[in-house]
């Protein structure tokens, strides 16, 4: 066991992967991130990092939009990266590779849009991950982050003795504090509502019954942006 | 299939933010800088600092 909370992530993370955790998560997630995606209106020639992309579908849905462009995404766990590639061939516009979110591996002013699904909480210093993000972003560049896991939505609390990793449980004001820090702009939030029908015999392991589960979609997922 | 001419032109050392370039065996990129080497696994570069190893290929006694 290490104490190193980069690597507890990165084993944690390989585990999901292994276990094909990265198709439930987009299976998951992409009702919201779709939505989120929306409203980053990406153009054609955009410029595109998902920062913790997973087994990288929000990487290809962004790819869908920055056809001229080109998407990047990174993720600290090298098996889900592995996926994200494997599932991404007949992408050429779109690359992966192992990284921090803390210590990004691209020049400033590198793009023009930056994507990040249920990430956030997981870094050990989430300050320097938004300084990261906001440093390779261009001037008038975008950040759109989203987290199921926070202060208002309680149902989720449930998740942090679950969790085999720590992870930071922050309000709403609390994210909007340090994106302003980090030097983001028109700093927006906004709950975004996951309209798939819960099955009437929820017997999934997220949630302890199918109460939680419904309180967790009433209170929905935010979304935080902000601009260089 | 090879790691992008695109990918590579946009890729930094972690570290010192000094520009990256492919060894000539094609297995890391080293750092311009710092030396750190980063290793490419499954055509798949690994920009981790701690996953890096600093390589000086300067060959002593050139005094």
């Amino acid at each position: 066991m290490t104490n190193d909370p980069q690597e507890q992530l990165r084993i944690e993370f390989n585990q999901w992967a292994r276990a094909g955790k990265g198709e439930s998560m987009e299976k998951g997630h992409r009702p919201v991130g779709t939505q989120a995606i929306e409203r980053m209106r990406v153009p054609a020639s955009a410029r595109v990092l998902d920062v913790g992309c997973g087994s990288g579908w929000a990487s290809r849905l962004l790819a869908g939009s920055a056809i001229k462009g080109r998407v990047t995404g990174i993720d600290i766990s090298d098996e889900m990266i592995r996926i994200a590639r494997e599932s991404s061939m007949s992408f050429p516009h779109v690359d992966f590779e192992t990284a921090s979110a803390e210590r990004l591996p691209f020049s400033d002013n590198e793009f023009t849009h930056a994507f990040s699904m249920e990430s956030l909480y997981y870094y050990r210093d989430i300050p320097r991950a938004l300084a990261e993000i906001h440093r390779v972003l261009k001037p008038g560049g975008v950040f759109v982050a989203v987290v199921d896991l926070y202060w208002e939505n309680e149902a989720t609390h449930q998740w942090i003795d679950t969790l085999n990793v720590p992870v930071e449980l922050l309000s709403t004001d609390d994210y909007r504090r340090l994106f302003i820090d980090a030097g983001f702009t028109n700093i927006r939030d906004e709950r975004l509502i996951d309209p798939t029908p819960i099955p009437e015999n929820y017997t999934g392991s997220s949630f302890k019954s199918r109460e939680d589960y419904e309180e967790y979609r009433r209170a929905g997922s935010l979304m935080i942006s902000g601009e260089r | 299939m090879p790691i992008s001419e695109q990918l590579l032109e946009i890729l930094v050392c972690p570290a010192c933010r000094a520009r990256v370039e492919m060894k000539s065996d094609g297995s890391g990129l080293k750092c311009a800088e710092c030396k750190r080497v980063y290793p490419i696994r499954d055509d798949i570069p690994v920009m981790l600092i701690d996953e890096a190893k600093i390589e000086d290929e300067q060959p002593a006694g050139n005094n």
